[in-house]
């Protein structure tokens, strides 16, 4: 490393070359960053339930769908009318395969002679007792009502189906400028929901906040040097630093082609301000011994000598950190673990490249230090040293006494997946999403997918009945808005077939006794019931588009799927009904079904929270203390330097509890992020304790400690904290809430490192500092 | 040298009237026709490695120059052998469609608002086995191509209005007509946004009196993945069936 640093002294220019064209190279790649809203990204494909999901997928390649719902009159002729404009307009978009709304819902007819299929409303009204006859029309068809029309009976939905080849952001955007438009001429109201609106908002809330990172983070980094350094280098040679590294991250990402997800766009903020910490080190040393130097790359030479072990040291606890999260097995957040870690890297060979050569181009200034607030934190530090050795045991019962209280708030913390929820109260999104759970069938779905074992497995009355007999019981929960499956066309169809008896209203038997007329008299016959049903289904091919049913059976109707609409993604109804369905999926063997849906994929995000927590943090403790063990040669300064993170991820959780902020796919990083960041404290800590207790005696060796990597720590803490506040300004409540925690979580570790450390130094006076200070030369 | 500048003045006429779209298709669908026909039809829908075929025993007959009587009888797979279907085409007012099944030994009418769609779950849509209305279409001749060895014409049809292209779902087609057969021997079908759906290729041809028939249509659907194919067996055309046969009596046999 030495002989880096003296060659690099002599060679700023080639340093800095090389380091310019890597940047046009990262930032031209930036070019081709992309967005990613897809929240089911996050889940590895070896979990069963997700590849279970994208198996259904594929079998039941449904469109993407998008709602718009009409509030208004709608049983009036003027609304009527509005409705089926509407559904005209819809089917203009090129975007749109079709359109499933109130008018143009497939109503089955019978009667004697015959069968119907027709559309609800088939011309626009013109009287009142046409808008009666729609209003029969639909209740012929209690499923296909309940889906489109609200329980209030003042708002209507409409479906709107893509094109599989349609660009869905581009869709989204021009619905929402037909919705404006429609809104200022029309008696009823619209407002859109469904995957692509949803993903729009999400993509527009990544864009927005990384306009709002950059620049509140530029300034607020800006600020921050002028008050340390007073200088222009002291500005611009760090802020180079952080936006280089930003720029090598994004670049980097986008050349292994993967996008910016609502996890990963907290980057920017995050390695702006870990990576910021090394050059205001650098240079503050640098400043600092520039008096003594008559040349600017003798000091240089010096400065980085003393700093580079403590640099990559600190930087590599910080990474290992951040590689924890791998062991979340979410994509998303492996994501952010792997590019962050790339950022802080990044950040490092600035750091040790960037600055010293640039320095050792400049000309020698000793600015006129500005030592003001360095010595009033100086002071301070000293005060709270002495204070900390006088009233050690009052600190101590103050810190069990926080950690006791701190048990209450865990105890009240939860676990929440929601992807709605992401979004804050007064979003459009997320009222469009309440309004459709509050009325309508609900946005979140369970899928119980029935995968048959031959051709024609769902034409078998045992299997249909299972399927009915299902959806009638999950529908005794007030929570399932609705339910939908084959069975209930087959419902239909069996009953037009026996000119609309009710008692036909039903799957057929496993043997049907059927009546037929000949020749004036009445015989009964007997027939099988898989043999009805098949004739059904073909009577519907045959008579309208068998499209109608294409999201509920395959072409050959070996697989099926029963849809369950739910009203809420609240977890805890979510896991009751998964439940539900899984207790009578395992009362009825005969049907060979398994549970999916994005209801279930939440679920599965839930519980990976929950072992994902757990092992990342586990993780990055093992490394840290790991990388620890090998700095200090000794791994019981190696658990020392663990120590304060226990305590700043007890108070992590514990505020949580508190300020009821569940523990979600989001905020779920934070202990890892604190652990790779919040270990810096303790190193700078325990190093310089170690040469000042050299002499043996632990109280003596506290004060100095304090007033020097103690006054680094709170500032650096300071620093670290304020940038992390910037991600309040998120779009995304989860961002949000992670950038109040990850400061909170930088002061709390900061204070344990100054805190707990010393107190259990002077108490139980460990021996293992004394043989690291032997070390030391 | 003489003659051969008479030659030379004499196909000049020929080489100059490239036909119009219009007329190309006008060939096509107008091609001189038959009276009555009866063929064996297997229809073949494959997807994701599975299939299903659908066997039809098909007769149907020219009622008047406008209007056809088919009858459908299904003969496999066996749950719905036996079901029958009988469409009664009339040029003023709605159809009339029968269906029998079997299984409750029933027949009902059935009538149905929107067409379009889907036929039968398959990859072809009621629009591609219908008989083209060629008012809904802007045709235009793009000229002479070779296609598997073959110099035919490329036609492109543009949905003559809005509410043809939301009812069939294209943006724009492209025939490629055979001049020797006056048929189409491959379609490429574009959705809405100009983006390639689907691709006809018909792979075999029967000449019966002249005229030439597509027996074998295999549809492929690049969006999806899936490919359906309609096969015309035992093609026989102008056997005098007996207009009987296109009752709702014969619907049961």
């Amino acid at each position: 490393m030495r002989r880096f640093i003296d060659w690099e002294v002599k060679n700023p220019w080639k340093v800095i070359i090389v380091l310019v064209l890597l940047t046009l190279f990262f930032g031209y790649q930036m070019k081709h960053l992309r967005m990613n809203p897809d929240i089911t990204a996050a889940l590895p494909r070896s979990i069963p339930a997700k590849r279970l999901y994208d198996k259904m997928k594929e079998i039941f390649p449904s469109k993407t769908i998008a709602m718009v719902i009409y509030q208004g009159d709608i049983f009036s002729v003027q609304g009527a009318r509005e409705i089926m404009e509407l559904t005209s307009s819809m089917e203009d978009f090129k975007e749109v395969y079709s359109v499933m709304s109130p008018t143009n819902a497939k109503i089955i007819l019978s009667s004697q002679e015959g069968i119907e299929v027709r559309e609800a409303l088939e011309a626009p009204p013109s009287s009142d007792e046409d808008v009666r006859g729609w209003e029969r029309l639909l209740s012929l068809n209690p499923k296909v009502e309940k889906l489109l029309i609200a329980d209030d009976r003042r708002s209507a939905m409409v479906l709107v189906f893509l094109q599989k080849s349609a660009d869905e952001d581009a869709f989204a955007e021009k619905l929402l400028k037909f919705i404006e438009k429609f809104n200022s001429s029309h008696r009823g109201k619209l407002f859109a929901t469904g995957e692509p609106v949803i993903n729009l908002y999400i993509s527009k809330g990544i864009a927005k906040d990384m306009g709002i990172f950059f620049t509140s983070g530029i300034l607020l980094i800006f600020l921050l040097l002028l008050l340390i350094f007073t200088s222009v280098r002291g500005v611009l040679i760090p802020l180079t630093v952080v936006l280089s590294s930003v720029v090598w991250t994004l670049g980097f990402m986008a050349l292994v082609g993967r996008p910016l997800s609502h996890s990963t766009e907290m980057l920017p903020i995050l390695i702006m301000a870990i990576g910021i910490a090394d050059s205001i080190h650098i240079l503050s040393h640098y400043y600092f011994k520039a008096p003594k130097y008559p040349s600017p790359k003798e000091l240089v030479r010096d400065v980085m000598y003393d700093l580079w072990a403590p640099v990559v040291m600190t930087s590599l606890t910080t990474m290992a950190g951040f590689l924890a999260l791998n062991t979340s097995h979410m994509e998303s957040l492996e994501e952010l673990g792997i590019f962050s870690a790339f950022g802080v890297f990044s950040a490092l060979i600035w750091s040790l490249s960037f600055v010293p050569s640039v320095l050792s181009l400049l000309k020698l200034r000793t600015v006129k230090k500005r030592r003001g607030i360095r010595e009033r934190f100086r002071r301070w530090m000293d005060a709270y040293g002495r204070a900390l050795v006088r009233y050690k045991t009052a600190f101590a019962l103050g810190i069990l006494l926080v950690l006791a209280l701190s048990i209450v708030g865990i105890s009240r913390l939860k676990v929440e997946a929601s992807t709605i929820g992401q979004f804050p109260e007064d979003n459009p999104v997320r009222r469009a999403a309440e309004f459709v759970n509050r009325h309508f069938a609900g946005t979140t779905t369970f899928y119980v997918f029935v995968e048959g074992n031959r051709d024609g497995y769902l034409k078998q009355p045992s299997v249909l009945k299972t399927m009915d007999l299902l959806q009638k019981t999950v529908e005794k929960n007030p929570h399932v808005g609705a339910t939908q499956s084959i069975a209930d066309f087959v419902k239909l169809l069996n009953r037009a077939m026996h000119n609309g008896d009710p008692a036909y209203f039903r799957i057929p038997g496993e043997v049907e006794e059927e009546r037929e007329v000949v020749d004036g008299r009445e015989r009964t016959f007997k027939v099988e019931g898989e043999k009805i049903v098949a004739q059904l289904l073909q009577l519907y091919e045959m008579s309208s588009s068998p499209e109608d049913f294409a999201n509920m059976a395959d072409f050959n109707y070996r697989n099926g799927r029963v849809a369950i609409f739910v009203k809420t993604d609240k977890n805890s109804v979510l896991t009751k009904i998964d439940r539900e369905i899984s207790d009578f999926l395992r009362k009825h063997p005969g049907m060979r079904a398994d549970i999916t849906g994005m209801a279930k994929l939440i679920l599965v995000v839930r519980q990976m929270v929950i072992s994902g927590q757990f092992w990342s943090i586990i993780a990055s403790l093992v490394l840290v203390w790991f990388l620890t063990t090998l700095m200090f040669r000794s791994p019981v300064l190696g658990i020392f330097n663990t120590v304060p993170l226990f305590f700043g991820i007890f108070l992590n959780f514990a505020t949580m509890g508190i300020l009821s902020i569940p523990l979600d796919i989001q905020t779920m990083v934070t202990s890892s992020l604190a652990i790779g960041i919040g270990v810096d404290y303790a190193i700078h800590f325990i190093h310089r304790y170690i040469r000042e207790v050299k002499g043996g005696d632990y109280r003596e060796a506290v004060k100095p400690s304090m007033t020097s990597s103690g006054v680094a720590i709170v500032f650096n803490s300071l620093v670290v904290a304020s940038g992390f506040m910037l991600l309040v300004l998120s779009v995304f409540k989860g961002v949000r809430a992670m950038g109040f925690l990850l400061a909170l979580t930088m002061i709390t570790t900061a204070f344990a490192s100054l805190t707990i450390l010393p107190i259990y130094f002077i108490t139980f006076r460990p021996k293992s500092l004394i043989k690291a200070s032997r070390r030391v030369k | 040298m003489r003659i051969k500048a008479l030659w030379l003045l004499l196909s000049l006429p020929l080489v100059a009237a490239m036909p119009s779209g219009r007329e190309v298709m006008e060939r096509v669908v107008n091609k001189a026709t038959w009276k009555d026909m009866t063929a064996d039809v297997l229809m073949r829908i494959s997807a994701r490695g599975r299939e299903r075929i659908r066997k039809i025993k098909m007769f149907s007959r020219k009622r008047t120059a406008e209007e056809n009587d088919t009858l459908m009888r299904f003969t496999y797979p066996p749950d719905v052998a036996g079901t029958a279907f009988l469409l009664i085409e009339h040029s003023k007012g709605e159809d009339e469609r029968y269906l029998y099944l079997p299984a409750l030994r029933r027949i009902r009418r059935i009538a149905s608002s929107g067409k379009g769609g889907a036929f039968m779950g398959s990859d072809f849509s009621y629009y591609d086995i219908g008989k083209p209305k060629l008012g809904d279409w802007k045709y235009r001749n793009l000229g002479m191509v070779e296609l598997n060895g073959r110099k035919v014409y490329k036609v492109e049809a543009l949905p003559a209005n809005k509410k043809v292209e939301k009812e069939t779902k294209y943006g724009k087609i492209i025939h490629y007509v055979d001049p020797q057969k006056w048929s189409v021997v491959r379609a490429e079908y574009y959705d809405r946004m100009g983006k390639l759906w689907k691709v006809l290729e018909v792979r075999s041809f029967k000449e019966i009196k002249g005229i030439w028939f597509q027996t074998d249509l295999v549809m492929n659907n690049i969006q999806s993945g899936s490919q359906s194919e309609m096969k015309f067996e035992n093609l026989k055309v102008d056997q005098g069936l007996s207009p009987s046969l296109f009752t709702k009596r014969s619907l049961r046999r």
